[in-house]
């Protein structure tokens, strides 16, 4: 399946009840989950049990949202990897902070499989579930542009925000810009499996392509930079946000993941 | 037998927006034609499919009487050129020689072949000696006439060109027009403009046809769309300004018939006078 860097937007336009949560609650909510799943001790059973319901009550929030299933496995499919990377090598290790170990398995080339070793990669895995899991519903109910005016609510620098919504802007621009130069390589019968032409040469191609981007990015750049001028720009600028207020919906969002966090810490 | 045809081509972007609707298209070898419409009216979309660029959501694309699929994608996109609107989506190699020796070489041909397909292309569109110029230190003119040349060294037997003059300056306007209908009357070329500057449509083709909301809504001569005044109206076009003033002179009682180009209009005013 494929989403392109448009579409990938397409999800946060969706009207649901969990759309509608002022975008600092949502990112205030995502970090509570997120720091409270990254807190819990390291090496603890009774992780999981905390951990499934933190889970649980994210894919509620999902469900809620009307996230379309596909989309989702992809988001997924993406971050996955990186978690499953670490965690499935962590039977093999010795971890540093753990003073006895029971041998389950012994392979050949001297490998050998803890107890552990195991416990330690299956948590570090629901940790990471956890996380990219309140990441991806974040990201998917709000676009980008509301989490950096909410994030600038929130007090980030003018600076850092400034830079964020060109980053967003320009973003676009330039996967507009790169969809249109292949279309017209397209037109003309490029493709980079093509056999009639030499390998150096189809990278040459890719790499005309991408030094491309940068000298129209470079120029885009000016223009834009001149035009901020023309528009009074000056070093104390700053992106206007306008007010928006919190809500009583906004504050039982909140209260409801705070009660979930504590649920998971006292009663599991 | 057609060069292009299209049967109950039906395109719907993302599921939702309906961008063409049972467009029943049809070029002969060497005509000149002209799409004409608003912006959003469909033009570009039907182009892209006369490539395999965009594939019909219904119906059917037909280059030279084969229907257009994975298998002949090639040979379509090297019949069937298209010169996009900004010349800046097309170039992207760092001289003006190695962009147009893209199209060929990505066809498989060999190197002398492409040499002389490079050079025959800058002939044509009089670029001669730009070979080694860096494209981003041209001027429009000559970066579209680049992107033009671009696609003859594939050698097309069709080529359409999105908004050719957009962004030209008039002298450079009027050098691209001529140079289009060279193409068309010395390579045998057919050659389809999409575009809604009208005042060039008499000036580039024989055969106009007229979209909106993704219709072919009228097809006919420059001169049977432009009378149509209700065909004009309701797809936010208007006249060329020669036949507008020409109207104009026929509402205040000069016996003038409409005409759409200057010298036909000049003949036509002598005509009255003498």
């Amino acid at each position: 399946m494929h989403i392109s860097l448009t579409e990938l937007e397409r999800e946060a336009y969706r009207k649901s009840p969990v759309h509608m949560i002022d975008g600092r609650v949502k990112i205030i909510m995502a970090l509570l989950l997120i720091v409270y799943a990254v807190a819990l001790p390291r090496m603890d059973v009774l992780d999981f049990p905390k951990l499934a319901l933190i889970e649980a009550y994210l894919a509620a929030l999902m469900l809620l949202a009307r996230l379309e299933l596909s989309y989702l496995a992809f988001r997924f499919a993406i971050a996955l990897p990186f978690g499953l990377g670490i965690a499935l090598f962590q039977p093999f290790l010795r971890q540093p902070f753990v003073t006895d170990f029971t041998v389950l398995y012994t392979l050949p080339l001297g490998l050998e499989v803890t107890q552990e070793g195991l416990l330690f990669g299956a948590i570090i895995f629901a940790k990471f579930l956890v996380c990219i899991t309140a990441i991806i519903l974040l990201s998917s109910t709000a676009s980008m542009s509301e989490l950096v005016s909410s994030a600038r609510r929130l007090g980030m620098p003018r600076e850092l925000a400034l830079l964020f919504t060109m980053m967003v802007r320009y973003l676009f621009v330039f996967w507009t810009m790169l969809s249109r130069i292949r279309t017209a390589q397209k037109t003309r019968c490029f493709d980079i499996w093509n056999k009639k032409v030499p390998r150096k040469w189809t990278l040459n191609q890719v790499g005309y392509t991408i030094s491309s981007l940068f000298i129209r990015s470079y120029e885009q750049g000016e223009r834009t930079y001149q035009s901020m001028l023309c528009r009074g720009y000056n070093a104390d600028a700053t992106v206007y946000v306008g007010k928006k207020n919190i809500g009583a919906p906004d504050v039982l969002a909140l209260a409801l993941t705070l009660s979930f966090i504590i649920a998971a810490q006292f009663w599991t | 037998m057609n060069i292009i045809e299209t049967r109950n081509l039906t395109h719907v972007y993302r599921g939702k927006i309906k961008a063409l609707d049972s467009i029943n298209f049809k070029a002969k070898p060497g005509e000149r034609i002209a799409l004409i419409g608003a912006n959003g009216a469909g033009k570009s979309t039907l182009f892209k499919h006369f490539n395999g660029i965009l594939k019909p959501t219904t119906g059917e694309v037909l280059i030279k009487g084969v229907q257009v699929s994975g298998k002949n994608i090639l040979e379509v996109r090297r019949t069937v050129g298209v010169v996009f609107q900004d010349p800046d989506d097309q170039i992207f190699a760092p001289t003006v020689k190695q962009d147009v020796a893209f199209g060929p070489t990505n066809l498989g041909l060999s190197e002398d072949v492409i040499e002389k397909r490079v050079r025959e292309a800058l002939e044509t569109v009089r670029l001669t000696g730009f070979e080694e110029r860096a494209p981003h230190h041209l001027s429009t003119g000559e970066k579209k006439k680049v992107a033009i040349a671009g696609i003859l060294a594939m050698q097309p037997e069709v080529l359409v060109l999105d908004e050719p003059t957009a962004g030209l300056d008039p002298g450079g306007a009027v050098r691209l027009i001529r140079l289009i209908n060279e193409m068309n009357r010395y390579l045998g070329i057919t050659t389809i403009i999409a575009t809604h500057e009208v005042d060039i449509v008499p000036l580039l083709a024989d055969r106009v046809c007229i979209m909106s909301a993704g219709r072919i809504i009228g097809d006919g001569t420059p001169q049977e769309i432009f009378s149509t005044d209700e065909l004009i109206k309701k797809t936010h076009l208007r006249l060329p300004a020669v036949a507008e003033l020409m109207e104009m002179l026929q509402k205040e009682g000069v016996p003038v018939n409409i005409r759409f180009t200057l010298e036909e209009a000049r003949d036509e005013l002598l005509r009255v006078v003498k």
